[in-house]
């Protein structure tokens, strides 16, 4: 079907515009595209009609699923390209494990699959063509993987789950509204609200904060490791962290664990340095799920310093994060934030690294961390599949090189560990999964 | 309190215009980790009451209800 002529060209919120950057830091630096993987394992077997037919809806109903993100020659904004999109459905490819006898393309294992998908140059947001596609990967004869590769710049995994959530109900994949688009604030007015935030990164540089990312080494390939805790480990992991932090303050409680893995790692890399952890927490602006659009990222990243003495032990780190977070706030930082991130939309991609490179001496953070929470909450079931399990695994740039995700399904936790290749030697990554071991109080194969 | 907690829930942290009532499930409404932390910070603006950690439990927060009383203890407990 030929592209919509009527097709408005949709609007890329300020944190797309930062995603941009990063993907062209990503680009420049060879390190591939920021890409994630939403791998759902199903009982029983794929109905691959079912699956083509839902993709074929979902890929017509969505434009921007094939758009190109492209800066308006007029105020230099990005935006999808949606009038120049074919209304295509959205790819399905089948593979199969070694001995099987099914169709598809053999790859050896799922984890496989994964690495080629977040490493892979399928979804090209600067070009036409898919920005999301399904892997269909028979396990057994009794269990299946879908796999769900997409772009970073077309949603986060807010809207991914948003997304899920009309997978699995099939009938209603119609199009939504696009996002309103924001009148572009003269630059000196946004200025005067973004200073505070530009003052608060001007006390970053004395705090040394480091990453993982090796200044001059060039970064290589996206991988990842995936732990699923079963329940008996979900349950002690919660119990430690009822009785360290509460039973509810999840998103700094896994932020302190994440945050500890990491600085012990630097900190055995730069032993006569009392590097602090520069954390960005990001969190969802719209609370409620149906004011958020299911494509464009929603994210407003709250910016949080740790120091080294912060660290020390997790139970004052917990409180340290949300004392910060808490500052960070009452000080009415966001809406500087947020004003900064709208200023730079107007910048070239490589602009937008600037301030990480100028205030943070070369950091953009240390870390990439999130806690999604539960995985597809109220879905229990896809393409007539349980779902036995569900997790995320984006790709990440080095700098910082590193990132740590939480998400739970029906009472079990995952941890996805993402790094770049030649950011973690191997005696690091075991120091790394030895401390977040330890802070869990569950083991890490 | 109830009514004022219930509105700081539903007007700031969930932003929804569904009703709620002070025996509404909040964490069925939709309050996550991130909400938790804004209300405590709520909480500390509005009631001049800070929450200790060990406070945190599902239990206390479930609905505004539990949450106001929780909260008048702590400023019956701060007055005495």
């Amino acid at each position: 079907m030929p592209a919509s002529p009527t097709s408005p060209a949709l609007h890329t919120t300020c944190s797309d515009g930062f995603l941009l950057g990063l993907e062209s830091l990503m680009r420049r630096t060879s390190q591939g595209r920021h890409l994630a993987a939403t791998v759902l394992e199903l009982e029983g077997t794929p109905d691959l009609e079912r699956i083509r037919r839902v993709a074929e809806k979902l890929g017509k109903n969505h434009p921007i699923l094939h758009a190109r993100n492209e800066r308006s020659k007029k105020d230099w904004i990005a935006r999808w390209r949606t009038d120049l999109a074919s209304r295509e459905a959205v790819p399905v490819k089948l593979w199969h494990l070694p001995g099987a006898a099914t169709a598809g393309e053999g790859i050896p294992s799922l984890d496989e699959l994964i690495g080629q998908v977040i490493n892979g140059t399928d979804i090209d947001i600067h070009a036409s063509g898919p920005n999301l596609i399904f892997h269909v990967l028979p396990l057994s004869t009794a269990r299946w993987a879908l796999v769900l590769a997409w772009s970073h710049s077309l949603m986060d995994a807010v809207g991914m789950t948003k997304l899920l959530q009309l997978l699995a109900a099939e009938a209603n994949l119609s199009a939504e509204s696009p996002p309103a688009a924001t009148h572009a604030s003269p630059v000196s007015e946004l200025y005067k609200q973004a200073y505070p935030m530009i003052e608060e990164m001007r006390k970053f540089p004395k705090w040394r904060p480091r990453s993982l990312h090796r200044k001059g080494a060039r970064p290589g390939k996206s991988r990842f490791h995936v732990t699923t805790f079963d329940r008996a480990e979900t349950a002690a992991i919660r119990a430690k962290m009822a009785a360290t932090a509460g039973e509810l303050l999840l998103l700094p409680y896994f932020a302190s664990c994440a945050a500890r893995a990491v600085q012990a790692v630097i900190s055995a890399r730069f032993p006569d340095e009392e590097a602090s952890i520069l954390l960005t927490l990001p969190v969802q602006r719209q609370s409620d799920p149906a004011k958020r659009p299911l494509f464009s990222n929603h994210m407003t990243p709250y910016t949080v310093l740790l120091t080294a003495d912060d660290l020390a032990e997790l139970k004052p780190a917990t409180s340290a994060l949300y004392r910060k977070y808490a500052d960070f706030m009452r000080r009415k930082l966001p809406v500087a934030m947020h004003a900064l991130m709208r200023m730079m939309e107007r910048c070239p991609s490589r602009f937008y690294n600037l301030p990480a490179f100028i205030y943070m001496r070369g950091e953009i953070c240390s870390l990439f961390h999130s806690h999604t929470g539960a995985f597809l909450p109220g879905v229990d079931s896809m393409f007539g599949c349980r779902i036995a399990n569900g997790y995320h695994v984006p790709s990440v740039s080095a700098p910082p090189g590193i990132g740590i995700f939480f998400s739970e399904h029906e009472g079990q936790l995952a941890l996805t560990l993402s790094w770049k290749d030649g950011c973690l030697s191997p005696l690091e990554l075991e120091l790394l999964k030895e401390t977040l071991s330890e802070d869990l109080g569950a083991p890490l194969p | 309190m109830e009514q004022e907690l219930i509105e700081i829930v539903r007007t700031e942290i969930l932003d929804t215009s569904d009703p709620l009532t002070p025996q509404s499930d909040l964490f069925a409404a939709g309050l996550d980790s991130m909400g938790i932390m804004q209300l405590l910070l709520a909480i500390e603006e509005k009631f001049a009451v800070a929450i200790d950690p060990a406070d945190l439990s599902r239990e206390n927060f479930s609905t505004g209800e539990k949450i106001a009383a929780l909260v008048a203890g702590k400023q019956a407990a701060a007055s005495r």
